[in-house]
């Protein structure tokens, strides 16, 4: 051994060093028998540290965690680790079966990806996805088309023109990001007990004695677990085996964001616990009182795409039906966004409206409804006429901020208007059938531990403070950081003497722990989880842990009861064999009762004390060999099924009462059931759903549960594990009495619309995902009405210090256009104490305020004015918001503020948004929209046209294939010989523009129609194939022509429909993730310099208290005519043959002036070293398709050309045209409601192309003859006439359609802006 | 002169004495040809270090060090440094651009186009305006070069044959500027050369140590002052003017296009290239004065850069920009007339938005102020003519941050309007710039004449035995002297 290695022991005292000595050897050679091998004498004379110094891989640099590390050999080690990270980079699939490698290894291909079948469980809930693998990494996740979730079918509209959209999975902005949490280099990765580092056997052998202990002392009652929302029936099952071992044992869930109200909600409405799953295309009507269903539900992708289902138009002849959305909530959402009436109120009011609403429907519990203003009386009485119209086909939804009574109003009415008879006065009534027809259904509840979350925690940590919990297990949450203030969880957690805490992240919890274990990620464990359904999916591992540590919770649960070291594939593998019967598959058999047995003997064995780690594995082993152990002691009959009563309803029964703070503390979530129901309905449903499989349950097929096993693991879905929906009958609702509006302002608790409760803290992704409506990145802040902080002399970035029964919390005030007036919103997530680099320390911790009574809304809250600044980072500037109405001066123009001067130019050049336009397009004639109405009058969002005559915007007509040039060919030229290129009143239902016609001109300007522009397309210059012989240019044509193609050469062009973007940011993310795209920290977004391909501009018109938000997707829009093109003095920006226009970014020198000259200003330059270079788990996942750019680089969305060349080399190939839907980007491919298309504008037959000759088709800024390749449909709502004759000055916009429905000649916003402007100056 | 020996010389000669108080002749009273001879060439070959200089020496330096520093931090991290942003992509570094070189141009105005107009009240300015030019373009390239993503690969932009198969896209204006604007810097550096040759030789005469002599008379190229000699670099001068003459104009005018090129509100409009050169002009102008008043305070050149000198700069002052005034009207005008709301509202925006504060900075600093020089007594006051330069400077520069920057703030999507705020490392970097520009002008005022001598003797001569003659006998007085270049004894 080297003199100059010191080994040292864990104490970091060293271990003596002496020198060889040969009497040493000797006397060692003298031991031994036989034949002796020896490497060195070293080894021989076995010195102390030895082998020490043989276990570590570098001896001399080995991190002495337990010593302080000096500073050069943690620059030594930190090189190492960098170099050896990438060798350690290949070697991470999982060593158990994941199906298509053990099938057909032979296909797997280097550097060609494969997709597994997995599951992201969110708040319990999974969505279904399939993970993209590039050599043994999951580079990228998409939806799962057959998950319930995240697929779906998308009913295919017979309507002429309306596209065919195929099924395909989409996500959402969380799932999107969740791989960078698993990539994440500051996640947990080590076991550590009190903060050291320390391994699994210790924890095993801890863990173990404590449950020993407890079972033995308390059975159990001294021990809590406290976990997240689960609906994995494996997990669900060995939280009952751990039940059946310590009766007692105190489980609860607890997520700060939770369905707390929902359940209570059926249970005031049916009286028992439910859980609805809403069928958005099956309503016509759909009122949500206070309920964000497109964001804030755990069923949010499968809400949003049945919701827009109900309400794409793109074509006027299309749909003769439109959904109509009523959204009455108390904060701006992307729900509010995508409705036709928004009322914003305050949050407390939410109920005594639902209540009119019932009054008005004519169900029970709705009279006596207070504090509705006479005003507010109108508009409830008109949803209420709307909803009796539609019968049958409405829902009425509730958010899980409301308390239970409002979600007991919104059901008992969505009840009593689901049948076709009326009368009204009693709406009890059970559903027909299966429940198939209904817009909501109703479902044994879905979560394992169906306890109020917050009661139960309370429960929880009273006991703990009363010193009656000795052990406390954390799983996956971090109630220190989220559980309510006046809780005082910290305080009574440290009273627990033994704390542990599993989770992905070292946080706050895991702070006040004794034990710390990492958690695996759901991409590297073996799992399984359920849709909101109830449907099961086997979440499948894509990759090994990338740290040895972590443990998935399952393996930890198992360990516990005693299956040490069983892995999460056989764990999952054996609770379905079980649930399935099949029990026949020898090796499983005999794991699963090996498991029981080794339980039995471990804890009963060991039940002395002082078990090493050395012991537990002993004892494991004696165990397993020892083999009889009487087993029939009980370990199987563990598995009978009605032994443990644990799950409580009619605890919580008696919780009816609470409806803003009421008495949840009273309930003692634990205590035997008095109901005696079956022990977890989820597991009921387990067993439903195996009856209902294809496979034969019990039938000794050796074959069968393979099988069974193969097919669950490859869809990602095991098939008919759907929730039977339950026959309800509603009584007469007893509500509670109704909540109070408060004096004052009343506070807001919701949760962040991208970090969720913090659990996404860390990820960048979604730090710097601008939120939905604010655009605010890297911080919350709290959220007021412009008139509000008018009233409060509060500006935007000012920092106030909000007090709140005890609770302090400092934030800057942020203005949001539609919230409601007097009221804050706070949103949860931010304030991490302890996280990691990315998520500590931004924005304020709402959990601060909130109170075990009133953990959604509360009053009383005093504010100052802390005359302190904090900039917050938004990405798009709301330049305009100050109260309506008040025009500008001369002094504003001089002193006034960057928005009030803006506001000047404003109300000089475009005076007619004067009050109108909040933070919107300034006159510009950027976002188009219209009513239904409007559509089925055949009148079309038409383009106005500008005082001398030419439209403002191309292409203005509705066939916009159509060249502007009059055509010297037999084609008519439409309506051009009549009238010229424009039509003086703008409208084109009717005259000389139809769309009747078949014949499209072949490639003459599609996208620059009506651009008076001499020239050809530039790609059909580029798509003169020099390259191809003549004989194959003529085979293509024929083949061409065959194929009903406008040309021979396909062209990319993209298709936006901004009725169906809800703001969701599911693309944003998805494009970050597909592309490599950095993130660069607030600073930069402050300096205006996010990275994103693709943002989402949100437009405001309207008021300032309800303004109409306009959500416009804006990615490259692949000009035909760039104007990024030209001024590139390194070619660096080339258009492809196939019309993208390309950046090249070895070319690229960085001059920027194709970001000046881009007028959609979506070109993105690498301003300083943003892509991180140096984390290891970072280069792992990137994207290998794409380049990773460097500092100096311009770039931009490139139409996934990645995709679009493999689409293309596949076909040509195959010697065909690339198949419509072949080519998904990736922004269409996450799209939960598939508002973005993209194909072959060539193909007449395409989706693409279908949508941009729709009617409703126009393009930015093309009057610039900039020829983009993406267009956009536009917006129609569907607002009822009744609600806007009501109160026609509530609905600034709708004011001129109503005079329209009077007969006054129909103007759009633009139009009239022209003809004012024009008239007295002409 | 003739006999001057190396030794014994150490010290100042004995200068003549002159009347070198203001005056308005073009050259002072009592200057013969052997005082201007003297008095020029002492500064660079005899004068002692004069504390004016030191002073400015030292300022100019410690910029300079600030050049470097802020060149060195941003080559390690990159043009993020800046406070350029993804709406407003050029900031300080194309602003700074367009204003060094804009300076440039009254130095080639001066010494090409006066001279091709036979202004002879050029010359005691022409030598130093010129090299004001150079050092302009010195800063202005620096800008270019530092303004890269990917500096390492600026070389780029000349189309070079290379293995890659690339060649720069010439349809791209940021190309035209490179052939432009190196075009110019070698023609300005020829000129300037060229017309400096005879008083190197000078210089390397009445030099004493042997390796400045040998150094001067490297650079002088063997200039003997023979006949022929004069005679091929008269010709050669004029046509060095005549091409220089042209870039007047053009240079500025290319430069312009990479703006009205593109398609931003507020960029894309036609009045641009002469606009930009009138205000090219106005900067300049008011440069030269800001560096003659100083520099013939220091030198004692007051009868040289007399103030006729002056009153002349300052009347080119008030005629362009008058000029620039008119651009200013027409770009608001043709806003108004196009009718489109982007035009429209990026006008009204430089008025009345987050920036206004910067138009009407610059419509006081380069239409209003200069209207002072319609009045004699501020034309010719040394105070006023440098105050007034100096607000003229800052009024040239916040025109090309009215016209790059302000309108990339607010451009045709509203979601994508910023701000544009410079950091710290923006004005470093400009601050180090007027470093760079210092520093090579002072040593410029030791090493060489910052008085062409040749033409002082000249105009000496014409002086003395013209007065002021008509162009007749101005130009016949040119011929003679060529002809008989008594002027130039030294040279023997």
């Amino acid at each position: 051994m080297s003199q100059l290695i010191h080994i040292t022991d864990k104490k970091g005292s060293r271990i003596e060093d002496k020198p060889l000595d040969l009497d040493d050897v000797r006397a060692k050679l003298a031991e031994t028998n036989g034949k002796t091998y020896w490497r060195s004498l070293d080894e021989l004379s076995q010195k102390p540290g030895f082998n020490e110094m043989l276990r570590r891989e570098f001896p001399g640099q080995a991190p002495k965690d337990w010593a302080p590390l000096p500073r050069r050999d943690f620059l030594k080690l930190m090189g190492a680790s960098l170099a050896l990270a990438g060798l350690s980079g290949c070697a991470f699939q999982p060593n158990e079966k994941i199906v298509p490698y053990v099938n057909q290894p032979e296909s797997i291909v280097p550097g060609i990806a494969s997709y597994y079948a997995t599951a992201m469980p969110f708040s319990g809930y999974a969505l279904g996805l399939l993970a993209k693998s590039t050599d043994g990494r999951p580079v990228k996740v998409e939806g799962n088309p057959d998950h319930p979730t995240s697929g779906g079918e998308t009913p295919i509209d017979p309507g002429k023109g309306k596209p065919n959209f195929k099924k395909r999975g989409s996500t959402d902005v969380f799932a999107q990001a969740s791989l960078l949490t698993m990539y994440d280099p500051e996640r947990s990765q080590t076991i550590r007990r009190s903060g050291a580092s320390s391994n699994w056997d210790t924890f095993v052998g801890e863990i173990t004695q404590q449950i020993q202990a407890s079972r033995r002392n308390s059975k159990g009652a001294d021990f809590a677990i406290i976990t997240e929302t689960i609906t994995s029936p494996t997990q669900i099952s060995l939280m009952n085996d751990l039940r059946d071992l310590m009766p007692e044992l105190r489980w609860v869930s607890y997520e700060p964001v939770n369905r707390d109200n929902v359940t209570a909600g059926t249970r005031l409405a049916f009286g028992r616990d439910l859980h609805p799953v809403y069928h958005f295309d099956r309503a016509d009507v759909i009122v949500s009182l206070d309920c964000d269903f497109m964001l804030e539900e755990p069923g949010r992708v499968a809400h949003a795409r049945e919701f827009i289902d109900g309400r794409r138009v793109t074509d006027k002849t299309a749909r003769q039906k439109m959904n109509r959305l009523y959204v009455i909530e108390s904060t701006s959402t992307i729900t509010g966004a995508a409705a036709d009436h928004r009322f914003p109120v305050k949050a407390a009011q939410v109920d005594g409206i639902a209540r009119a609403l019932a009054q008005a429907i004519g169900v029970s519990g709705g009279a006596g409804a207070q504090q509705v203003t006479a005003e507010q009386n109108k508009w409830v009485q008109e949803i209420a006429n709307d909803l009796k119209a539609s019968r049958g086909r409405v829902i009425v939804v509730a958010g899980a901020n409301q308390p239970p009574a409002v979600h007991a109003l919104a059901m008992a009415m969505t009840e009593g208007l689901s049948g076709n008879s009326n009368n009204g006065a009693t709406f009890a009534r059970t559903l027909p059938g299966n429940g198939n027809a209904a817009t909501i259904t109703y479902h044994a509840p879905i979560e394992g531990a169906p306890v109020p979350h917050l009661a139960g925690l309370a429960s929880v940590v009273d006991e703990m403070k009363a010193g009656k919990i000795k052990t406390v297990l954390v799983m996956g949450t971090n109630p220190a950081y989220t559980a309510p203030r006046d809780l005082e969880f910290a305080k009574a957690f440290n009273n627990v003497p033994f704390r542990a805490h599993i989770g992905l992240y070292e946080d706050e919890t895991s702070n006040l722990c004794t034990w710390h274990v990492p958690e695996a990620h759901y991409l590297e464990q073996w799992s399984d989880a359920r849709a909101i359904d109830g449907t099961v999916s086997i979440v499948q591992p894509i990759i090994m842990p990338l740290y040895e540590a972590c443990k998935s919770p399952l393996e930890v649960l198992a360990m516990m009861v005693g299956n040490v070291n069983s892995s999460g594939y056989d764990i999952v593998r054996g609770q379905w064999a079980r649930t399935k019967g099949l029990v026949n598959d020898g090796t499983l058999a005999a794991a699963s009762v090996q498991g029981e047995l080794a339980k039995n003997s471990t804890l009963t064995q060991s039940g002395a004390s002082g078990l090493t780690s050395q012991g537990v594995n002993n004892g494991t082993a004696q165990g397993l060999s020892n083999g009889p152990m009487t087993g029939a002691q009980g370990g199987v009959a563990a598995n009978s099924p009605v032994v443990n009563n644990a799950v409580v309803n009619g605890g919580v029964a008696t919780n009816n009462g609470t409806i803003n703070g009421g008495a949840m503390n009273g309930v003692t979530p634990m205590k035997p059931a008095t109901n005696g129901a079956t022990r977890n309905s989820a597991a009921a449903i387990g067993g439903a759903g195996a009856g209902a499989s294809g496979v034969a349950a019990g039938t000794p097929d050796a074959f069968a549960f393979d099988r069974f096993w193969q097919e669950a693991v490859h869809s990602g879905v095991i098939k008919g594990t759907a929730a039977p929906a339950i026959n309800v009958t509603a009584g007469a609702l007893n509500l509670p009495a109704q909540t109070v509006i408060g004096p004052g302002i009343e506070v807001n608790f919701r949760p962040d619309p991208t970090i969720w409760d913090g659990r996404f803290a860390n990820n960048g992704w979604l730090q710097e995902c601008p939120k939905p409506i604010t655009k605010l990145t890297w911080d919350n802040a709290i959220l007021v009405s412009p008139n509000t902080a008018h009233k409060n002399g509060w500006n935007n970035d000012d920092e106030v210090e909000l007090t709140l029964n005890g609770g302090k919390v400092k934030g800057a005030i942020f203005m949001v256009p539609g919230q409601p007036d007097d009221t804050l919103t706070l949103n949860l997530g931010y304030g991490r104490a302890q996280v990691g680099k990315i998520g500590t320390g931004a924005g304020f911790d709402a959990n601060q305020l909130r109170t075990v009574d009133n953990p959604w809304m509360a009053y009383g809250v005093k504010t100052a004015k802390l005359g302190t600044v904090y900039k917050l980072a938004a990405t798009a500037h709301h330049n305009l918001i100050s109260p309506e109405g008040k025009d500008t001066t001369l002094k504003d123009a001089i002193l006034g503020g960057d928005d009030a001067k803006t506001k000047v130019v404003d109300d000089w050049i475009t005076p007619q948004t004067r009050g109108k336009d909040v933070d919107g397009v300034h006159g510009r004639d950027l976002i188009r929209s219209g009513t239904f109405e409007m559509m089925q009058k055949g009148e079309l969002p038409v383009v106005p046209e500008d005082k001398i005559g030419l439209p403002i915007s191309w292409p203005r007509n509705p066939n916009s294939q159509g060249s502007s040039l009059p055509d010297s060919q037999n084609k008519p030229a439409r309506g051009r010989d009549e009238s010229g290129p424009i039509v003086g009143d703008g409208s084109l239902a009717d005259g000389p523009y139809t769309t009747e016609e078949d014949g499209h001109p072949l490639a003459d300007n599609r996208e620059l129609a009506g651009s008076p522009s001499f020239y050809p397309r530039e790609s059909d210059y580029l798509a003169s194939a020099p390259l191809r012989s003549a004989a194959a240019e003529k085979e293509l044509e024929a083949k061409s022509k065959a194929l009903g193609r406008d040309n021979v050469t396909q062209q990319w062009g993209m298709s936006v429909d901004l009725q169906s973007c809800i703001g969701c940011n599911a693309c944003v993310v998805g494009c970050q993730s597909e592309n490599n795209s950095a993130i660069v920290g607030k600073d930069q977004v402050l300096m205006g310099r996010e990275m994103h391909w693709i943002r989402i501009d949100a437009y405001m018109s309207g008021s300032y208290e309800n303004p109409e938000v306009y959500f416009e997707p804006m990615m490259c829009q692949h000009c035909e005519k760039a104007p990024c093109a030209p001024v590139c003095p390194f070619n660096a920006v080339m258009e492809s043959p196939g019309g993208i226009n390309e950046q090249i970014y070895n070319r690229c020198v960085g001059t920027k002036y194709c970001e000046n000259n881009c007028p959609y200003k979506v070109r993105r330059f690498n301003f300083l070293q943003y892509s991180d270079q140096i984390s290891p788990t970072i280069q792992l996942m990137a994207n290998p398709s794409v380049t990773v750019r460097s500092r100096g680089v311009m770039e931009k969305c490139t139409y996934c050309i990645q995709r679009v060349k493999a689409a293309e080399w596949q076909a040509k190939k195959e010697d065909r045209f690339v198949r419509d839907g072949d080519i998904i980007t990736a922004c269409q491919q996450v799209c939960p409601t598939n508002a973005i298309v993209f194909g072959d504008i060539n193909d007449p037959n395409s989706e693409v192309s279908k949508l941009k000759r729709g009617d409703l088709t126009f393009g930015i800024l093309t009057h610039l003859n900039t020829g983009p390749r993406t267009s956009y449909t536009a917006k129609i709502r569907n607002p009822n006439p009744a609600l806007v004759a009501l109160n026609p000055k509530l609905y600034g916009v709708e004011v001129r359609e109503g005079e329209h429905a009077e007969g006054a000649e129909h103007v759009t916003e633009n139009q009239a802006f022209v003809e004012d402007r024009g008239k007295p100056k002409r | 002169m003739a006999a001057i020996t190396p030794r014994g010389i150490t010290k100042r000669l004995p200068t003549p004495p002159v009347d070198a108080d203001e005056t308005f002749e073009v050259v002072g009273k009592g200057n013969s040809l052997a005082t201007v001879t003297a008095r020029i060439s002492d500064v660079v070959l005899r004068d002692r270090l004069r504390p004016g200089w030191v002073l400015f020496f030292i300022f100019s330096l410690m910029m300079l060090a600030c050049l470097g520093v802020s060149v060195v931090y941003l080559a390690v991290m990159g043009v993020g440094i800046w406070g350029i942003n993804n709406s407003v992509a050029w900031g300080f570094d194309i602003i700074n651009f367009v204003w060094w070189i804009g300076i440039g141009h009254a130095g080639t105005l001066i010494s090409a186009v006066l001279l091709l107009f036979h202004q002879s009240w050029r010359t005691s300015i022409n030598r130093f305006a010129e090299a004001m030019t150079i050092f302009a373009v010195f800063c202005a390239g620096l800008y270019v070069l530092s303004h890269l993503g990917r500096h390492q690969y600026a070389y780029w932009l000349f189309p070079l044959p290379n293995s890659m198969g690339m060649w720069p896209n010439f349809r791209s204006p940021l190309e035209w500027d490179v052939f432009a604007v190196s075009t110019y810097m070698t023609v300005s550096i020829l000129f300037w050369y060229v017309g400096l040759i005879p008083d190197l030789a000078t210089l390397r005469d009445r030099a004493v140590r042997p390796l400045i002599k040998r150094a001067y008379g490297i650079a002088s190229l063997g200039w003997r002052g023979s006949n022929q000699h004069w005679h091929r670099y008269m010709a050669v001068y004029l046509i060095l003017a005549g091409i220089s003459t042209p870039l007047v104009l053009s240079v500025h005018s290319t430069i312009s296009l990479d703006f009205a090129f593109s398609q931003n509100p507020g960029w894309h409009t036609t009045i641009f290239p002469p606009y930009f050169v009138a205000g090219a002009l106005v900067g300049g102008f008011a440069m030269v004065l800001i560096l003659a008043i100083p520099m013939r305070q220091i030198f004692d050149l007051k009868d040289m850069i007399t103030m006729r000198h002056l009153e002349n700069c300052a009347k080119i002052i008030l005629a362009t920009a008058i000029f620039v005034a008119y651009g200013y009207g027409m770009e608001v005008y043709m806003a108004y007339y196009s009718g489109e709301t982007y035009e429209r509202f990026m006008t009204v925006n430089r008025f009345f938005g987050p920036y206004g504060w910067s138009y009407w900075a610059l419509m006081s600093c380069n239409v209003l102020i200069p209207q002072l020089f319609w009045f004699r007594k501020v034309r010719t006051s040394l105070i006023w003519q440098f105050a007034i330069s100096i607000m003229v400077s800052i009024g040239m520069w916040l025109e090309r941050f009215v016209i790059i920057a302000v309108p990339l703030t607010r451009t045709f999507l509203p979601s994508s309007w910023h701000t544009y705020v410079p950091t710290g490392w923006d004005w470093a970097q400009y601050v180090g710039s007027f470093g760079l520009f210092l520093t090579c002008f002072l040593l410029f005022c030791r090493m060489l004449p910052v008085i062409s001598m040749a033409e002082m003797r000249e105009l000496v001569h014409h002086e003395a035995h013209h007065g002021h003659g008509g162009d007749h006998e101005h130009e016949h007085a040119q011929r003679y002297d060529m002809a008989n270049p008594h002027g130039i004894i030294a040279n023997d």
